[in-house]
């Protein structure tokens, strides 16, 4: 149970933390001040921590103002040396004598982001949200229909056929901007190979189409802090270097990953292949599905399905619809049948 | 900070007694205890209630969600202070191998799938099926 917006408010969290720390005077190897007077030391320095603060931090490449009691001095950290000369120049227009402060080349601090937070350009693995659903962002493709992002048909107003749902992300109350409308979601058929008293398709896909207002980037996807840790924070990302546009029948064994804005990146093995899948609480099967052994929670529906060819590089395989209740077993759609019903695509980089 | 799910009330609503091949029918009933409104992450589409029945000696007989497919979609329902959401769930008193479970003390429990690690559920209860196959 959380509230909608628990995601926002976590990443402000992990951004307070950082910047707490960076108050707590570790120490920084700077050598105590033999010049300071700390009697009227303290209240000097934090009258030009106060004026130095909103100016350096305005500087391109700083990073952090600290006023260090411990050498009571001001420390400045920067990303690169060249924004040393900035800072130099700012201190002396403010009157901050030199021997008030020192510089120091650090680590950019960065907001650290999960599958949850607001990503332009949009990728695959984030979440999105439309009426009152959250999934997650398969991948973003070129078709001759448009700029497009590719999720589950069961993440539309109505799993099959097209409505025109419109999505966010990650959720309407975070940014209130629809970034893509549902375009096309193929009804699902009777008869034939179906069995008696069901609908069929042959994945559970659909296309949705980008706002012109909303930057995409073609083959990347959101990559957590490692496989099957559970992490949701973005450390990365995958580049979709292939396409796996024919395979319907995965070897048993064969090692695929996806990831989802619940249960973030899994690895595991095809367990079946070409499996014609009964989906509970509704009357659809979906014909020729691949079982993984790997994680899955509400929520990932949608989730690329890829595997790792080298590096960070992935070739995509299918979108991740389901799976067990127990969550130790996904089910996806091969790339081969979401082109098969909603026409050919370009995935990769 | 107190924990919002602290005011989440679960109950399986469920006879305490049953003939022999009667359907057992259920309500899992989930309220907002609190002063504040909640919003549920349910998984599925429909939400997708679970139901396990064991035997009084904790042998498992019937678990309705064992090998089913739920995709992994998550609601988000809010639930308002003091509002009640209602799942209906039956059992027709089958084990997971397709035979009766005849009669015999048993005990239900019912759960809420959800986008965390651990469902929703409610605290077992306990029926009695009574007569012969």
């Amino acid at each position: 149970m959380r509230h909608p917006q628990s995601a926002a408010v976590r990443a402000a969290a992990i951004a307070a933390t950082v910047l707490v720390a960076a108050c707590q005077d570790a120490p920084t190897g700077l050598p105590p001040d033999a010049s300071f007077d700390r009697g009227r030391g303290q209240e000097q320095m934090a009258a030009w921590f106060n004026r130095a603060t909103p100016e350096v931090l305005a500087l391109p490449g700083a990073v952090f103002v600290d006023h260090d009691e411990a050498s009571g001095r001001l420390l400045v950290g920067v990303a690169n040396a060249a924004a040393i000369r900035g800072v130099q120049s700012s201190m002396t227009r403010l009157g901050i004598p030199g021997t008030a402060y020192a510089v120091q080349v650090t680590e950019p601090i960065y907001q650290l982001a999960t599958l949850r937070d607001v990503f332009r350009p949009t990728q695959g693995g984030i979440q999105i949200h439309f009426s009152q659903y959250v999934c997650t962002l398969g991948f973003n493709v070129t078709h001759s229909a448009g700029r497009s992002f590719i999720t589950n048909s069961h993440c539309t107003a109505r799993q099959g056929g097209t409505e025109g749902t419109v999505y966010y992300q990650p959720a309407s109350n975070v940014d209130g901007t629809v970034i893509a409308t549902e375009a096309a979601d193929p009804e699902y058929f009777k008869g034939g190979i179906c069995p008696r008293g069901k609908k069929c398709r042959y994945s559970d896909a659909a296309r949705a189409l980008y706002s012109s207002n909303t930057a995409s980037t073609r083959g990347a996807i959101a990559k957590t802090t490692g496989a099957n840790n559970g992490s949701l924070t973005v450390s990365g990302n995958f580049t979709v270097t292939g396409q796996d546009n024919g395979t319907t029948n995965f070897p048993k064994g064969t090692v695929v990953n996806k990831v989802g804005r619940t249960t973030g990146w899994s690895s595991g093995q095809v367990t079946n292949s070409c499996v014609h899948t009964s989906v509970q609480g509704s009357q659809v099967v979906q014909l020729c599905q691949t079982f993984v052994s790997a994680r899955v929670g509400g929520g990932d529906s949608g989730s690329p399905v890829f595997r790792i060819t080298s590096g960070d590089n992935v070739t995509l395989v299918g979108i991740l619809w389901g799976g067990s209740s127990s969550g130790n077993s996904f089910v996806f759609s091969p790339l081969k049948q979401i082109q098969d019903e909603l026409g050919a695509m370009t995935a990769t980089q | 900070m107190t924990d919002p799910a602290a005011a989440l009330r679960l109950t399986l609503d469920a006879p305490r007694a049953a003939r022999v091949g009667d359907r057992v029918r259920m309500t899992l009933v989930v309220h907002n205890a609190g002063a504040d409104p909640l919003t549920l992450y349910l998984r599925g589409r429909p939400v997708a209630v679970d139901l396990s029945v064991r035997r009084a000696d904790g042998a498992p007989v019937w678990h309705r969600l064992e090998h089913a497919i739920i995709p992994a979609i998550v609601q988000l329902r809010e639930l308002r202070p003091g509002e009640r959401l209602a799942f209906g769930v039956t059992w027709d008193q089958m084990t997971g191998v397709g035979q009766s479970a005849g009669a015999g003390e048993f005990m239900l429990e019912a759960s809420l799938l959800t986008d965390g690690p651990e469902p929703l559920r409610a605290p077992p209860v306990s029926l009695r099926i009574v007569g012969t196959t």
